[in-house]
């Protein structure tokens, strides 16, 4: 063979690839793909029923409701049953004329049915392939979980999009409720303590918002909210806290970003009114201690705020006046820490990483714990200490009511 | 033989024949043995492998430049070199088609599940194959683009993990009991013997000198990227649910979320990986080639390389009809076969030039 030829079919054979190596058999493309946004798991007492949030292109690129554009919802919702939940998405393929793209997926909202009944299925559906990523949210609601992916959202047109940044915003800014992703809610359902937290969302209101009618008006029937937080031990739901325990959870976790405490105040007139201190900063440790072989806590959190809102007359310029609201804000943040840890123990679930840190801290003992540690928790004391400072007072220094006030005083 | 790499491109070689493949295999089975203290027997295995790197730094140094085969059989005798040259190329071959088949896995499990395995394996040997074809240069020289490379990722890798990272998840030190640390010890001291390519690519070297330091460094450059993902690992997953990921190297990099912007870059990290593993697929089919081609004496490798390339297409799809049957193979199977080639039979070479140096000394004197 000589050396032309071989460098011809040589360029032959390359440009040969290039055909058969284009993706190979797993070659897809972008409008033969259903993209899901949020998925729904419910249970009917045997089988598994999954809902599909799908994303509709070419109606997101048009906008909804009143602002123009066409009136084709920009969200498709349906659902399959199944044994098992690969088996009900596989049925997917009989209703839908595209292929189901879980890449995209932002929240996965659970029935409380499923959260009771325990769901270490999805976990694995999550870790065994690798469509589903493990970074997304998760979610508990009390009714049905296809009805949440049904509602529409004001402000987000993808309201699986807008769950999401529903708890992200919510958690930096307010920091009541955790963003739970499956890879987080699998390690603490392994950890020492077995025991997990979901936040919950919820429809308030009256109706549904589930049509694009909703839009043409100023207020819709109903919103999608979060509120308490559900508690779940061994893999299964056992309660729930409200926002209070749930804000005291994240303290304990050392999880608080941003966040409020109201302190309550004393007006002229002997009526009660009310501060409120941004907190800006808070770091806790707690810490595992051994007291005449019993197992107790202490919880050390330093807070950083700015004082937001005055609603007494007090003279902001005296550092005295000062330190009386930065101790009410203190005795507020231990009296949330302290439900929350009683709800714990009610609830015999340590959702607090007390075991992790008993394990850490004690690892002699934590043998002889961990045999028992629903019992060793339940009955630990909890001793908190808060050292809240008020670094900012904001624009302006006495209260506009000290103002106010002042004739009255004189 | 003209001496083609120099000391840094040989680092790169022994650290893309063991790396790639030990980063993905190492993390689960040690964290499932050794629990959160996993990264002390990634420690320890890499101290006890460190008087097996001198050892082979000698048999390199005895050796005076000619190739492997070559001076085993002008050493202990043609009988005794061919045998040697065989058992290695027997070992070389298998290793390669073992490190093809989980790429090919790989590949299938995360991104071309519908491809089938002969297309994935196919295009993985033609590679490499071609790679080799291009000779120990080519190898040696795409080995180094690709640790530098490697080097760049990394301190990229550690910051976008750096908030998932919590280092309590190591505590409490020495938690698992000795026995169990031990045990953990065992596949990572495997995957470091692998350094023993030394004695292949040695000869090509351009600096004798340095093969303590080239061995040593391509080692102790595993072994880091060893700990540093078994570390990540743990510090981000904690100890409990690594056991259950098949490739939690690249389950880290999953999690990764910078805003909305920066996510799912596993992508990127599988592409830079990959290069690693077709490097120690190059590797592997080098040695393989060339202790075929010197033990039977081939004039051309080439009829050697396209021969054990097609064998090695059929061998890695017929040798494990099931992915478990690998992992299996892996996990318990490489132990014996990977103490007697990277361990046994260059401490057996070892005390034949000890045993043979009289000998030698006096036929040195002779021909003088």
């Amino acid at each position: 063979m000589n050396g032309k030829l071989r460098r011809i079919l040589c360029a032959a054979a390359l440009v040969w690839t290039t055909f058969i190596a284009t993706g190979c058999w797993n070659r897809i493309e972008l409008n033969e793909l259903a993209i899901t946004s949020a998925t729904g798991i419910d249970w009917d007492g045997s089988k598994w029923i999954i809902s599909y949030q799908v994303v509709i292109p070419a109606a997101i690129s048009s906008g909804i409701g009143t602002t123009g554009g066409t009136q084709q919802s920009p969200i498709v919702v349906y659902s399959t049953e199944g044994r098992t939940i690969r088996e009900a998405m596989m049925y997917s393929f009989s209703e839908s004329p595209r292929k189901l793209f879980y890449g995209h997926n932002r929240v996965v909202v659970l029935s409380e049915e499923v959260a009771r009944r325990g769901f270490e299925e999805l976990i694995d559906v999550y870790f065994r392939n690798a469509g589903p990523r493990e970074t997304v949210s998760m979610l508990v609601t009390p009714g049905s979980a296809r009805r949440i992916l049904e509602q529409f959202m004001q402000l987000q047109l993808i309201s699986g999009d807008g769950m999401k940044d529903i708890v992200l915003s919510e958690m930096k800014n307010a920091s009541i409720l955790p963003n739970v992703q499956v890879y987080q809610l699998a390690m603490e359902l392994a950890g020492d303590a077995k025991s997990a937290v979901l936040p919950e969302i919820y429809i308030s209101g009256s109706g549904d918002t589930a049509s694009l009618d909703s839009f043409k008006q100023t207020t819709i029937p109903s919103k999608l909210k979060l509120r308490r937080l559900a508690v779940l031990r061994q893999g299964r739901m056992v309660g729930w806290m409200n926002q209070r325990q749930s804000l005291g959870v994240s303290y304990l976790r050392n999880r608080v970003q941003q966040t409020g405490v109201t302190v309550p105040c004393e007006k002229t007139d002997g009526t009660r009114g009310y501060d409120m201190i941004h907190i800006s900063r808070s770091s806790t440790k707690l810490k595992p201690i051994v007291r005449e072989g019993r197992l107790a806590y202490s919880a050390e959190v330093h807070a950083l705020g700015t004082l937001t809102e005055s609603g007494c007359p007090q003279n902001l310029y005296k550092p005295e006046v000062i330190r009386k609201i930065e101790q009410g804000g203190e005795l507020q943040i231990r009296t949330i820490i302290q439900e929350a840890w009683s709800r714990g123990q009610q609830l015999g679930v340590d959702v607090f990483g007390a075991a992790e840190s008993a394990h850490r801290k004690h690892p002699q003992q934590w043998k002889k714990w961990s045999g028992d540690w629903n019992s060793v928790f339940t009955s630990a004391a909890l001793e908190t200490n808060v050292h809240l400072r008020i670094a900012r007072m904001g624009l302006s220094n006495k209260s506009f009511q000290y103002i106010t006030n002042q004739d009255k005083r004189e | 033989m003209k001496p083609a790499i120099s000391t840094l491109q040989t680092v790169a070689i022994i650290n893309n024949a063991i790396s790639p493949t030990a980063i993905l295999s190492i993390p689960p089975v040690v964290i499932s043995i050794a629990s959160h203290d996993a990264w002390i027997s990634v420690l320890g295995a890499g101290l006890a492998y460190l008087p097996m790197v001198a050892v082979i730094a000698a048999i390199c140094r005895a050796n005076p430049g000619k190739p492997f085969i070559e001076w085993l059989e002008s050493r202990f005798g043609r009988p005794v070199g061919m045998l040697i040259g065989l058992l290695f190329g027997v070992y070389y071959f298998n290793t390669f088609c073992l490190i093809v088949r989980q790429f090919a896995n790989f590949i299938g499990d995360m991104v071309l599940d519908e491809t089938p395995l002969f297309m994935l394996i196919g295009i993985m040997v033609a590679v490499a194959a071609f790679t080799v074809a291009h000779g120990v240069e080519a190898i040696a020289r795409s080995s180094f683009i690709v640790l530098l490379m490697v080097a760049a990722i990394i301190p990229f890798s550690v910051l976008l993990n750096y908030s998932d990272i919590n280092l309590q998840r190591l505590l409490p030190l020495v938690d698992t009991d000795l026995p169990h640390i031990a045990a953990a010890t065992v596949s990572p001291f495997l995957w470091l013997t692998e350094m023993s390519i030394l004695l292949i690519f040695s000869p090509y070297m351009k600096r004798p000198a340095s093969f303590v330091r080239a061995g040593m460094f391509g080692m102790l450059f595993s072994l880091f990227e060893i700990m540093l993902v078994v570390v990540m690992t743990l510090t981000i997953f904690g100890p409990r649910i690594v056991p259950m990921m098949s490739y939690p190297f690249i389950n880290m990099v999953g999690i990764v979320e910078v805003g909305k912007f920066l996510e799912r870059i596993e992508i990127f990290t599988v592409s830079a990986w990959g290069m690693t593993m077709y490097i120690k697929m190059a590797v592997f089919l080098f040695a393989a080639v060339h202790c075929l081609s010197q033990t039977l004496h081939l004039r051309s490798n080439r009829h050697a390389l396209i021969g054990l390339s097609v064998l090695a297409v059929v061998t890695t799809l017929a040798a494990w009809p099931r992915n478990v049957e690998m992992d299996n193979w892996v996990l318990y199977d490489t132990i014996p076969f990977l103490i007697v080639f990277n361990v046994g039979l260059p401490a057996v070479i070892g005390i034949g030039l000890i045993l043979t140096r009289a000998g030698n000394r006096a036929k040195g004197a002779k021909t003088s």
